[in-house]
């Protein structure tokens, strides 16, 4: 050992540096991002660990935490936690858990390896944020967040750095890294999931798979996105805009949910390799749905959907022309549809699904199931009896709202023939309940109802046009869609909710600040739009890049992809990340280079020995111009003397003064070289 | 056995490749033939952490995720490149190091920026001896040259083993390092050992032997004189004080007229060090005193002289024993 040791760097000095200080403040801001997911009292434990961080940095307090204390209260936490586990899902498990561990991480720091620990782990955290959240202002603070754990980074191994040169620093590189990353976004295959992962429970947004009269009514008190639509060809109509989700087909007198004998067929045909494949036929529209993360399977398509194939998620028909993912969608995910519009919705087996849609249950409503009789008595055939229905919630005169009243006991004779109020799925679910007691096969089908246009080729659909309508089977037709909504309100279906809550004013009444709400002031509507369109070019250019599109982009560029040509592509693409880095350290060479004012210096000293044979050797600039004297011309040494001078004075100047002097010497030595010349 | 022969074997083989490829000097511009640059433990961490944000990316089929991962990934390469050019932005500088005693400490002054680039190098540095894990850190931030302390070892004129410079700047992805022989060497003298002052009379032709001139000393007493308010208590006799109730005190005599030589006694190589560290501590007294001392060494001979500079010859001629060929360079 002939290097002496210094002392090393304690555990308390460690503790009180800014590095833990930082990666707390990123860790806040993260836990604040994920509100929803993380269990309350995690967040107060986060917030209180934050604080104790902030006392440890601010204060010159005794900041040792006993470990036995950190495990102790780690070990409680874990326990709770499973507690809560049960509940929460294998997901959401884990996100807690994660989040705590670097609550007690934080709690104590005393080696350099917590540190780059602290920071995997809020890396890693970092990612699975987007798990739930996945636009734009979140994104733009998980950059943020990003490149504050990189300068948390820089601090430990340049402590005496300055913030904003940290900053700085961090942030070019981040720039830098971005270009890369586009490419080997763009370039790289992306790949099918490797394995089922665990999907939130909590999570799952828009329709469920259980309706009850009431559900939809809270659903259209959200603003939110749920998904869009792209067309290729002509925009349908407003009252062409049924997009279906969902079929329910049993009913226990209150609520719809699917049905277990449909349930158990789907299986046995799965089992049996046998998918549902209509033959399609007539005029069709053609479209991208850009669906936003639900956490459930089911998708959106209009009738009769023609889903193709998507290599990354299986997306199919089902038997009661609805279109689902074989996974959860839990991110922004697209696929394209056909929707030939024109064709009856007749080809599937009518004996299993009159069976299924026969369905009622064995007591309850009674006046309903009274009334009913009757009415079948006084009509003829089904059509006879729907319109029966319709004259009645016409002549009655029914009316739509978003605030009906509840309907705890015999829901469909209460709406039927007290309240005579309700929203689309009171409707729906007294009409299929109905038709069911007349024996036509009946069921409810959940979805969309139109949507709003965005630009020429885009309709985007929000949650609150939620809906549920009937569709019937009728002998000759096949299912027929029956709205019993648009009975009552024919705006809901023309125009859309607000326009048909005008009166009421209960359009996102929930929700004052929604920009939606204020739709009718123009500026407002420019910039909600504007922001609207920003968030569908986001949707549909990064979360919804898939590999049919990457396919797309590549194929325009290259023209076919043939195996040759593709490994031409990934070699071009290394070649190109090679250059890009030889651009970025470009500057950092040219930082290199000697100090530019001695460079000067140096030039024309270089000059002098060439044409004396003399050396400087390691002789200071004053020395050696004694020695220039003694062996050269007078009028050679004079000029000599002069860049001397000059570079004495200039040397002991800041750098940005330096460049005068750099100039002068440059000047100087053009002169020097010409009296060199003639007095050779 | 076998494996501490191969240890050997391996060293000297890295020894000789190191000093083909970078060879030594007082000041070393770092540059490709003698940066090495490899992934650190975090490095690996980091990549490991790419890679499942990879995998959760891609099960969850979101491309959010997979942008974070590779721009992780591009920040992985470009600290490549960042590191390296930091740490070739160093150029170290290590002239003389101070001659010291034994198993002292002395510092050295090392530059860092010895070239005069424009931008010198960021964040911590640390320096080592080659093959050995304790370091000491410089933060390049702070300063421009260090004072490096050494830990010297025993007596002798060695060469600065290979110093390892290392730094993991900027996010600690990688470690740069280099193995650096700055061409100098430390002189180290015995250590001080107290003993008597001999001092032998300067050596006539004819004479085979000097004879001893005095023993002076600390505890070269020459007689007692009156006790005078002032003087030190430590020089008061105090048995005479006891017996005859008069203060008296111990009077010493100084010896800046003598002139002669220090002599290296016949002795075995047990006894060597031993006998050359009583040297030094009589150089050191003979020094501070102002005597002018020689120094005899058997086979090498200073004259006699005084001063500082005078002093520091003999010490590294004691440092250098047996050795009195080779030039010894300071």
């Amino acid at each position: 050992m002939i290097v002496a040791t210094t002392k090393p760097q304690s555990a308390i000095d460690i503790e009180q540096s800014i590095t833990p200080f930082i990666m707390a403040l990123a860790y806040i801001a993260l836990v604040f991002t994920m509100l929803t997911p993380v269990l309350s009292w995690i967040t107060v434990l986060a917030v209180c660990v934050v604080i104790v961080r902030g006392s440890f940095y601010f204060r010159d307090q005794q900041p040792q935490i006993a470990l036995r204390t950190v495990n102790l209260l780690a070990i409680l936490a874990a326990i709770t936690l499973g507690w809560f586990s049960l509940s929460l899902g294998l997901l959401l498990t884990m996100v807690n858990l994660l989040v705590m561990a670097c609550a007690f991480k934080l709690l104590r720091i005393t080696r350099r390896k917590d540190l780059t620990q602290l920071f995997a782990s809020l890396l890693f955290l970092t990612g699975c944020g987007f798990i739930f959240e996945q636009g734009l202002l979140h994104t733009s603070i998980y950059v943020s967040i990003t490149l504050v754990l990189l300068c948390s980074l820089i601090t430990i191994h340049a402590p005496h750095m300055s913030k904003r040169g940290a900053i700085k620093y961090t942030g070019i590189q981040l720039l830098q890294a971005m270009p890369i990353a586009v490419l080997l976004f763009l370039v790289l295959p992306k790949l099918p999931p490797l394995w089922q992962m665990p999907t939130a429970q909590g999570a799952k947004t828009g329709l469920s798979d259980t309706v009850t009269p009431g559900d939809i009514a809270e659903l259209s008190q959200s603003s939110e996105l749920a998904f869009r639509a792209i067309f290729s060809t002509e925009l349908p109509r407003n009252n062409q805009r049924y997009w279906r989700a969902m079929t329910l087909e049993q009913f226990d007198g209150k609520t719809w949910t699917r049905s277990p004998t449909r349930r158990q067929i789907t299986r046995q045909y799965r089992q049996l390799g046998r998918s549902f494949t209509p033959v399609y036929e007539g005029e069709f529209w053609d479209y991208q749905v850009i669906a936003e993360p639900s956490h459930q399977t089911w998708l959106f398509a209009l009738d009769v959907a023609s889903p193709s194939a998507n290599s990354e998620f299986g997306v199919n028909l089902g038997f009661e022309y609805q279109v689902y993912a074989s996974r959860p969608v839990v991110s922004t995910m697209s696929y394209t549809v056909e929707s030939y519009y024109n064709m009856s919705l007749d080809q599937t087996l009518q004996t299993v699904d009159s069976r299924v849609n026969l369905q009622i249950p064995s007591n309850g409503n009674p006046k309903t199931v009274e009334w009913v009789a009757g009415l079948v008595a006084q009509t003829d055939g089904p059509s006879d009896f729907i319109d029966a229905i319709q004259r009645y919630f016409l002549e009655q005169e029914f009316s739509y709202t978003l605030r009906p009243q509840p309907m705890p006991k015999n829901p469909v004779d209460e709406f039927l023939f007290n309240q005579q109020a309700g929203f689309c799925v009171h409707y729906a679910s007294a009409l299929a309940y109905a038709l069911r007691l007349a024996n036509i096969p009946a069921r409810l089908v959940t979805g969309y109802q139109g949507g709003e246009i965005q630009s020429d080729a885009v309709i985007s659909v929000y949650q609150y046009d939620a809906h549920a309508w009937v569709e019937a089977w009728l002998d000759d037709r096949g299912w027929v869609r029956i709205d019993p909504t648009a009975w009552v309100s024919p705006d809901r279906i023309d125009f859309g909710l607000e326009q048909a809550m005008r009166e009421e004013g209960s359009f996102l009444a929930d929700s004052p600040l929604s920009l939606a709400r204020l739709k009718n002031i123009a500026a407002f509507n420019q910039l909600r739009l504007w922001f609207a369109n920003l968030d569908y070019q986001w949707s549909k250019w990064v979360l919804g890049f898939n590999n049919q599109q990457q396919k797309d982009i590549l194929r325009q560029i290259f023209g076919e992809l043939t195996t040759a040509k593709l490994s031409v592509i990934g070699l071009s693409l290394v070649a190109l990340i090679a250059l890009l880095l030889g651009l970025y350290i470009l500057p950092m060479m040219r930082n290199r280079s000697l100090n530019p004012l001695a460079n000067e210096y140096r030039k024309s000293v270089e000059l002098v020995e060439a044409s004396f044979a003399i050396k400087r050797a390691t002789l200071g600039p004053e020395d050696f111009l004694q020695r220039v004297a003694d062996s050269a011309d007078n009028a050679s040494t004079a000029v000599f003397a002069q860049i001397t001078e000059a570079y004495i004075k200039s040397e002991y100047q800041p750098s940005p003064a330096q460049f005068e002097g750099i100039k002068q010497l440059q000047q100087l030595r053009r002169l020097l070289r010409k009296t060199l010349k003639k007095n050779r | 056995m076998l494996l501490a022969n191969l240890q050997r074997a391996w060293r000297k083989r890295m020894d000789d490749w190191l000093n083909r490829r970078i060879p030594a000097a007082h000041k070393q511009q770092l540059d490709l033939r003698s940066i090495f640059i490899l992934p650190s433990r975090f490095g690996w961490l980091y990549l490991l952490l790419c890679i499942s944000l990879f995998v959760l990316g891609t099960n969850y089929q979101n491309n959010l995720m997979l942008i974070l991962c590779f721009v992780m990934l591009a920040i992985l390469l470009i600290n490549l490149h960042a590191s390296y050019w930091n740490f070739a932005r160093l150029c170290l500088m290590l002239k003389a190091i101070p001659p010291g005693y034994a198993n002292s400490q002395v510092t050295a002054k090392l530059h860092l920026n010895a070239a005069e680039h424009q931008k010198s190098a960021s964040g911590e540095i640390r320096v080592s001896t080659f093959g050995d894990d304790e370091y000491q850190v410089i933060d390049a931030d702070c300063v421009q040259s260090v004072d490096l302390k050494l830990q010297l070892p025993e007596r002798g004129i060695h060469r600065l083993p290979r110093l390892t410079i290392e730094s993991f700047f900027p996010l600690g992805l990688y470690r740069c390092w280099t193995h650096l022989d700055f061409n100098t060497h430390l002189v180290v003298f015995p250590a001080p050992q107290r003993c008597e002052l001999k001092l032998y009379a300067l050596p006539d032709e004819n004479e085979q032997e000097g004879s001893l001139v005095a023993q002076p000393g600390t505890e070269d007493f020459e007689g007692l004189r009156r006790y005078v308010v002032g003087d030190n208590l430590n020089r008061v006799a105090w048995k005479h004080v006891a017996k005859q109730q008069q203060w008296l005190s111990k009077n010493f005599e100084s010896y800046a007229s003598v002139s002669g030589f220090l002599k290296l006694p016949m002795v075995d190589a047990v006894n060597l060090e031993q006998e050359l560290a009583k040297l030094a501590h009589q150089i050191n007294v003979c020094s501070q005193q102002n005597v002018s001392f020689g120094l005899d060494l058997g086979g090498q001979k200073l004259a006699p002289a005084t001063g500082e500079a005078h002093r520091i010859k003999c010490l590294t001629a004691l440092a250098a024993y047996p050795d009195n060929t080779s030039e010894v360079r300071l």
